[in-house]
């Protein structure tokens, strides 16, 4: 019951306003990454799984440089959890041998990565978990840096995670330049499940010009284009630069109905069929965003319509960028980004 | 799979069981002290006297009942046996004297023989006496009395004095709780005629009406916040008729009936009575949360209602409503508990080293008992009298709920009934506040509770049936998921239920032989659903209990008992195994994999337990004992021998003058082995490896206490617990694997110095010092325990003021929570699929926050009118609003982070009406 409990008053606690406040995590004020999509969210055995990493850099000094670095050939760690695979890293610093490390591990650079799953991923376990439809999984680390990526040193704890990011000065660049990660795929042998489908978005209830949608965001480069506010979206400035005093603007992705699938790893709620638990991310790189997390579909109920939330303007007048991230929690994401032109 | 999933608070808890009392009257010597008996008495004064016999409560009692000892009518001089005459020997003999329903004494035996031919005589005399017989519940019961017969030779060479034509009552008033004397108190004799006396007690109790005609005289002793004495004494010529009454500090809500406690099993039984139970501030009058005053219990995080008891975690501790364990202890896992106070007699805390007839825990024990319906009629002013079969009525209302209680005879002769019903109000407040929030509330947050008990008492024992149950409710939709966590979003839903069906019959088989036997079936639901993940049981509990109770010869009793639990059950369980205490934090749930557990089955639990209560000497008490547990789920079988001895090193009576007390000091220890069974997902065939072993830990205790006044008692106790065959996991390929490698101690001291309530005052000032380790495995660095709480400080006192006021403070001192730290550096990892970052977590709970100081305050206010009464409080918690530290919390990417402050100031307040 403490699960129970926990909930109970986490819930209310947190909905009835004592929550302390910290910045928003919809605000993006560094470098930031906000999702891995997978082209096959469930990779069978033996499939080449292509990865795509959604990030931004909101740093005042963005543009940067900034190495992405991405290593596979983690597969089924005990327990199933990723700090299994830091246990088995922990042993590699600068001074490994490259060819000492174990050949599973791919590596790879850029906003894209493959890997390719084992075709014993599955049936390799010493015992398939009973409960559960059988699965393997896979987990695969990544590194976004603004400066030198290199291996970290070795600070004698367990679950470090091998890759640390340097500046100029030589010194550890921390969270504002630095996101390490890891996206864990799971493997079925029959068992799928696709990514949302995101169409478009709209702005104060009018359906506007997405500067991307999908994979396109992470290979393309932003268009240096103006913004046409007939198409596009435009918002007026806040001189109250995103308080709650500035004016609402209702903003939200266009998507699916049938991005909801069936959960069908239960297989045991005969009388009961439970859905897949969605959610929308909302960043916005200016401005404020009034929720981080919008519920977009529920195991139980169903279709959530509200999934949108609010957008209250900058003070300064320029071009500005709002992401939507929808996610499921069976690994499927896909991603809608839109250039805002703030006029004063 | 494994049930003990209905051992944990959580998973339900299945087991129930329930004790009573027996109804015999045992006598003590008449001129022996009375049995201490700690705590509020409700119950009338008892007299005492040269030739009157006191009431001992009978050491299997345990239940509240109203027992009138036998009164001496009609005495019998001995004659003066010729040669001890002649020798001019004196003599004093003690008698045992088995007394009839009708007052005549069918059985008389020496217990101290004097020789020279006075036991003979003293004991044909004795049976020629005529008592007023015994009464429990005003029925005349058989009772046994010990009366000390002398034997004084006249003075020959005096003149013989004129044939006395008064006699003269005297005597001294104490109360009855401390057997502190009663001053100031009116004593009025009415005459036959109809003639009154008046007389004040002095400043030691003592009063003295002399030169009264013969006859039979009324004697009413009243005092304020006493309930009065209201007896018939009869005055001889020629004599001095001493007595003794002891005045019961008067009841404040529902007339409470407390017998004395039977000798404890046990090394250490803290008692809370009903007085402390529903006046420590800060408790809103929760008798539960009032044990987290006492020694030994660590202070829960937050507002939840854990039972955290010598550093062991909260599931080491099992809670009884009388004897019988239920699921839930506390509605929404801390507000209120889940049996109102008004039901409550008593509450009995074990915090270790206890008896036999516990189990399948290795933390402590709480052992809540119901009251018996009240039918006690009274005078006007709710004045108490002796008369009984009337109805008593409460209602209560506050900000957390409304509570109803009525009790009363119930048609069949010697039946008595108590109906009580609660519901809460903080749906009224909280879904408004959920909805402005953003939530979509489906069924606000809702509990109720409810009781019906029937007793029957008889000549020879007790009859009890019960029913009882509680349910919560809470349904909401989040529509703004937690950033952290995702998958904490969505249909959230709690449900939580129980109902038991209860039989207790207490049965004295015959003069040494006792049978207590009880039967319960119930129904256990636990429901949540948070998003995807789903966890629900059903289970059908039945749980007989019997213990025989022989005693097998003087100073030598034995205790022998069963304790089954069958519990046919349905589970559901949709849920990615939940990390433990210690573990590196998992990521988020959102995205990890789930197991799925759906399947019925009948757990069965047997146990048999026999424990011996020897005492050699009246100062030396030893209580070996053993439990044999089977469970067939993790099919082990469990012995846990048991070994605990108190001594007075000091008695509570002079060896010379029994009728002086003394200043008690009491050494005690124990040593024990106590087993529980692995939890629910740790036996289970998917969530856990079948067939572990129970952790197991020894309990080792010592200590002493020492009264300082007859009001004021000191006690000090050291403990250790060795932690061993603890269930431990590891992660491997498909899951974890269980075993039973964890280890780990627990050493600590308590103290407690504690005034005993009186009509005025109580209080006490408990301090814990401690230290809870752990080990997972062999080569594993020891950690500190997720509750171990170094300090806990706790001064509590409350105090009436007079004219129906009523002032208590509660102050508090105790060592912050541990927490986890993340890595300095790089704190977390971007966990993609959940979009939420999880912490790299460094050494567990390495780091304490601030201490945790708070003061609360209550105030009662009594209105008493004619037939009924009309009482306020106000209860505040954190008077001077320390922002206390509970956890920390942190941004979205571990790198800020601040801490998490405790409740803020919080009045409650309540009214309540009763007659």
């Amino acid at each position: 019951m403490l699960l129970g409990r926990s909930v109970v008053v986490a819930v209310t606690v947190t909905l009835v306003g004592c929550a302390p406040s910290f910045d928003s995590q919809s605000k993006v004020q560094e470098l930031r990454v906000f999702a891995i999509q997978k082209d096959n969210p469930y990779p069978k055995p033996g499939d080449t799984v292509d990865m795509t990493m959604l990030w931004a850099d909101g740093a005042p000094n963005a543009p940067r440089d900034v190495v992405i670095a991405w290593f596979s050939g983690c597969f089924n760690p005990p327990g199933d959890l990723f700090t299994g695979c830091l246990e088995q890293f922990a042993g590699i610093d600068a001074t490994t041998d490259p060819a000492d490390l174990p050949d599973t591990i791919e590596v790879g650079e850029g906003p894209q990565f493959s890997f390719t799953i084992p075709s014993d991923i599955i049936t390799r376990k010493d015992r398939l978990a009973e409960g559960a439809q059988p699965f393997g999984t896979a987990f695969v680390f990544f590194a976004a840096c603004a400066g030198r990526l290199d291996v970290a040193p070795d600070d004698g704890e367990d679950l470090s995670f091998p890759l640390a990011c340097f500046g100029p000065d030589e010194s550890m660049l921390g969270a504002d330049d630095f996101v390490a990660g890891y996206s864990q795929v799971f493997v079925y042998d029959e068992l799928t499940n696709a990514n949302p489908i995101l169409t478009g978005f709209e702005i104060n209830g009018r359906e506007v010009q997405p500067d991307c949608i999908g994979t396109n965001c992470a290979i393309q480069p932003i268009p240096d284009v103006p913004v046409d506010c007939d198409v596009m979206a435009c918002v007026k400035a806040c001189p109250d630069d995103g308080a709650k005093s500035c004016p609402d603007i209702p903003i939200k992705p266009i998507i699916d109905r049938s991005s909801a699938e069936l959960d069908t790893a239960t297989t045991f709620l005969e009388d009961r069929e439970l859905q897949e638990q969605m959610w929308v991310n909302y960043y916005a790189d200016s401005g404020r965003v009034e929720g981080d997390v919008r519920l977009l579909n529920d195991a139980l109920t169903g279709w959530n319509e509200d999934f949108g939330t609010n957008f209250r303007a900058p003070s300064e007048p320029g071009v500005m960028f709002i992401w939507a991230v929808a996610h499921d929690n069976r690994g499927g994401a896909e991603w809608v980004r839109v250039r805002v032109q703030v006029n004063p | 799979m494994g049930f003990q999933a209905f051992q944990r608070r959580g998973f339900g808890r299945w087991l129930l069981a329930l004790t009573m009392s027996s109804a015999i009257a045992v006598a003590q010597p008449a001129d022996a002290p009375p049995e201490e008996e700690p705590g509020d008495r409700g119950e009338g004064a008892v007299p005492r006297g040269g030739s009157g016999a006191v009431v001992k409560r009978p050491p299997t009692a345990k239940k509240a009942r109203q027992i009138k000892p036998p009164r001496l009518l009609e005495f019998k001089a001995a004659k003066y046996p010729s040669g001890a005459e002649a020798a001019g020997v004196q003599g004093n003999v003690l008698l045992e004297l088995t007394i009839d329903k009708d007052g005549g004494v069918i059985k008389s035996e020496v217990v101290e023989p004097a020789g020279h031919g006075f036991d003979e005589a003293a004991r044909a005399a004795s049976l020629d006496f005529r008592f007023d017989p015994a009464t429990m519940d005003g029925k005349p019961i058989v009772a046994k009395i010990r009366y000390r017969y002398a034997f004084t030779l006249q003075e020959v060479e005096a003149p013989p004095p004129p044939p006395p034509s008064t006699g003269e009552l005297a005597g001294r008033l104490r109360i009855l709780s401390g057997d502190a004397p009663l001053a100031g108190a009116e004593v009025v004799i009415t005459a036959p005629d109809g003639a009154t006396r008046v007389v004040r007690s002095e400043a030691d109790g003592s009063w003295r009406l002399p030169d009264l005609p013969p006859g039979k005289y009324r004697v009413r002793v009243a005092a304020e916040g006493f309930a009065p004495v209201d007896i018939g004494e009869e005055v001889v010529a020629g004599e001095a008729t001493e007595l003794v009454y002891r005045l019961a500090p008067e009841a404040t809500g529902l007339e409470v009936l407390i017998e004395a406690e039977r000798p404890p099993r046990e090394v250490t039984r803290r008692t809370l009575q009903r007085r402390e139970l529903a006046r420590i501030p800060g408790t809103g009058g929760d008798a539960l949360r009032a044990l987290q005053s006492l020694p030994g219990v660590a202070r829960p995080p937050g507002i939840f209602g854990l039972l955290i008891v010598r550093g062991s975690a909260p599931e080491d501790t099992e809670t009884f409503i009388d004897g019988a364990s239920v699921p839930l202890i506390f509605h929404f896992g801390g507000l209120t508990s889940v049996v109102p106070t008004e039901l409550l007699d008593r509450i009995d805390f074990y915090p270790g080293n206890f008896s036999a007839k516990y189990g399948r825990v290795m933390g402590g024990i709480v052992d809540v008992g119901l009251k018996s319906p009240n039918t006690r009629c009274n005078a006007d002013y709710m004045k108490p009298t002796d008369e009984t079969g009337c109805f008593h009525g409460l209602l209560q209302v506050d900000l957390i709920d409304t509570r109803i209680l009525v009790q009363g005879p119930l048609g069949p002769k010697d039946w008595t009934f108590a109906a009580g019903g609660r519901r809460s109000w903080i749906d009224v407040w909280l879904k408004p506040a959920l909805e402005e929030a953003g939530a979509t509330v489906t069924s606000a947050p809702v509990y109720y509770d409810y009781q019906l008990i029937a007793d029957k008492r008889t000549d020879d024992g007790r009859l009890s049936v019960r029913f009882y149950g509680s349910d919560d409710e809470f349904k909401i939709i989040v529509n703004d998921p937690f950033s952290q966590d995702p998958g904490f979003g969505g249909n959230i839903s709690l449900g939580t239920s129980f109902f038991r069906g209860q039989v207790v019959s207490e049965t004295t088989l015959s003069e040494d032989l006792e049978l207590y036997t009880m039967f319960s079936v119930g129904r256990d639901k636990v429901g949540l659903s948070l998003g995807t993940f789903v966890f629900e049981i059903d289970a059908t509990p039945i749980n007989p209990r019997s213990e025989f109770r022989w005693k097998a010869s003087e100073g030598v009793k034995i205790n022998a008992g069963l304790d089954f639990l069958l519990v046919p059950f349905n589970v559901l369980v949709r849920l990615p195994p939940p990390p433990r205490p210690g573990e590196a934090s998992p990521g988020p749930f959102t995205t990890r994999p789930t197991l799925e557990q759906d399947e019925g089955g009948v757990a069965f639990r047997p146990a048999w337990y026999v424990e011996g209560e020897v005492t050699p000497t009246r100062r030396l008490r030893l209580v070996p004992g053993a439990r044999l547990d089977y469970a067939r789920d993790s099919s082990h079988g469990d012995f846990s021998p048991r070994f605990n001895a108190r001594y007075d090193v000091i008695a509570p009576w002079d060896a010379e003058d029994e009728t002086k007390p003394r200043k008690r000091t009491t050494v005690k220890g124990g040593v024990g082995v106590f087993h529980q069974p692995p939890q629910f997902q740790e036996t289970d065939e998917v969530f856990g490896t079948p067939n572990i072993k129970s952790n197991r830990a020894i309990h080792y205790s010592v200590g002493v206490e020492q009264e300082i006044t007859r009001q004021i008692e000191l006690g000090v106790e050291g403990f250790y617990k060795d932690l061993n065959q603890l269930v431990s996991r590891e992660a491997e390929d498909s899951g974890f694997a269980y075993d039973n490698r964890g280890t780990g101690h627990v050493v600590g001291l308590e103290s407690l110095l504690k005034y005993k309530p009186d009509n005025r005052f109580f209080g006490w000032i408990a301090y814990t010092l401690s230290r809870s380790v752990r080990k997972d495995f062999a080569d594993d660095d020891p950690y500190l325990f997720q509750y171990d709480q170094t300090h806990n400080l706790t001064a509590l006192g409350s105090y009436r003021l007079g004219r129906g006021w009523e002032f208590g403070a509660r102050f508090r001192i105790i060592s912050g929570p541990l927490v986890t730290p993340v890595l300095p550096g790089l704190a977390s990892l971007y966990a993609a699929e959940a979009a939420a970052y999880t912490p790299l977590s460094g050494e567990p709970f390495s780091e304490r926050l601030d201490t945790f100081h708070s003061l609360d305050i209550r105030v009662d206010k009594r209105w008493q009118f004619k037939a009924w009464r009309l009482s306020a409080f106000l209860d505040l918690q954190n008077v001077y609003n320390n922002p206390a530290q509970e956890a920390v919390l942190y941004n979205y990417n571990f790198t800020q982070q601040t801490v998490q402050g405790g409740l803020p100031l919080i009045p409650s307040i309540g009214m309540r009406g009763e007659f």
